[in-house]
């Protein structure tokens, strides 16, 4: 018996009336946020983003920490997005190494060529 | 067997879409079809492709003693950029929200409002750099100028791209083309658009507000 089947028969034998754990169904639906939980993330990156704009506005009250407090937030926004908008939160643990391998590799790649260059 | 929705971890879920998507998943050895793996192995391989341009952009700034430079920015317009393109990840996060509920109608409204949030992104990018070429900041003025438009150009081309991306759905769901056991294409769709959301969160913050 194929895969499929078995998962359809797994599936027509469950109760109608219980819900059907997400994780049963092996992929085949994902636990995804509801709708104004999406809503609540976009405000919360929207009031980041009105503080990263106030570094610009009241560079006095920043002062010296004003990159790297820009850098923090960025970094915030960042992993919201990846996390939430893009369900790495609630998919294939896999994905996140996937994606998250590029990016290190880029960072510590960019880095190194930044440093032999005496950027810093 | 019933016809009535189900619930999935507190979603309407249908047992039937359940099953034909239970036929359509690939089987793969990591349950992880191969069209979103690839995505994601594609977005992890841009991050070296925009690292090394926000590198070259970082190295290049400090070295233009010249005009232009960093004071020719107009932070509060960009800003205004900045806030539509993170508001285009929100819809585009209720356009996949949407189809994965099987309510066609909204997946539209919410990938056309997805593509004009992108469209209004990029026009705001071709009038910023309208602006800066008439106050003398071409392509080759100097090295600050090359490595800021070739940065900005390359983002700009990869939102082009996603806004072509999300019109295609767009068209492919009015013909009835993506039906719910297809919604991973929009999740895939919205991977890219997403992206182009947190390089761009990057780029404001390293090329625009850090002086």
């Amino acid at each position: 018996m194929s895969d499929a089947t078995e998962e359809m028969q797994r599936l027509s034998e469950h109760s109608l009336t219980e819900p059907i754990p997400a994780a049963s169904l092996d992929g085949a639906a994902h636990d995804h946020p509801a709708d104004f939980r999406y809503w609540i993330l976009a405000l919360v990156l929207a009031l980041i983003t009105m503080v990263e704009i106030s570094t610009y506005t009241f560079p006095h009250f920043w002062g010296s920490h004003a990159t790297t407090a820009l850098l923090i937030m960025g970094g915030i926004k960042f992993v919201l997005v990846t996390l939430v908008f893009m369900h790495l939160y609630f998919d294939n643990r896999f994905l996140t190494y996937v994606f998250y391998a590029g990016l290190v590799l880029a960072v510590m790649v960019y880095l190194a060529a930044l440093a032999s260059m005496h950027f810093f | 067997m019933a016809e009535s929705p189900t619930l999935v971890s507190g979603h309407e879920f249908d047992v039937h879409d359940a099953l034909g998507e239970a036929e359509h998943r690939p089987h793969t050895q990591t349950g992880i079809s191969n069209p979103k793996l690839a995505m994601w192995v594609f977005l992890g391989s841009d991050c070296l492709l925009f690292g090394a341009l926000i590198s070259t952009f970082l190295l290049y700034k400090g070295r233009a003693t010249t005009f232009p430079n960093h004071h020719i920015f107009d932070v509060p317009f960009t800003s205004v950029s900045s806030f539509v393109l993170l508001m285009s990840s929100l819809t585009m996060s209720l356009a996949v929200s949407s189809i994965s509920r099987g309510d066609h109608r909204n997946t539209r409204v919410w990938l056309m409002t997805t593509a004009l949030l992108g469209s209004v992104f990029i026009a705001g990018q071709v009038y910023e750099f309208t602006g800066f070429y008439r106050e003398g900041m071409g392509f080759t003025t100097n090295t600050f100028s090359s490595s800021f438009y070739t940065l900005t150009g390359f983002h700009g081309v990869h939102v082009t791209v996603g806004i072509i991306m999300l019109l295609s759905l767009f068209i492919l769901s009015v013909r009835g083309a993506i039906p719910q056991h297809r919604a991973e294409t929009v999740e895939i769709v919205g991977l890219y658009w997403h992206f182009v959301d947190i390089v761009w969160i990057v780029i404001f913050a390293v090329v625009y507000l850090i002086k």
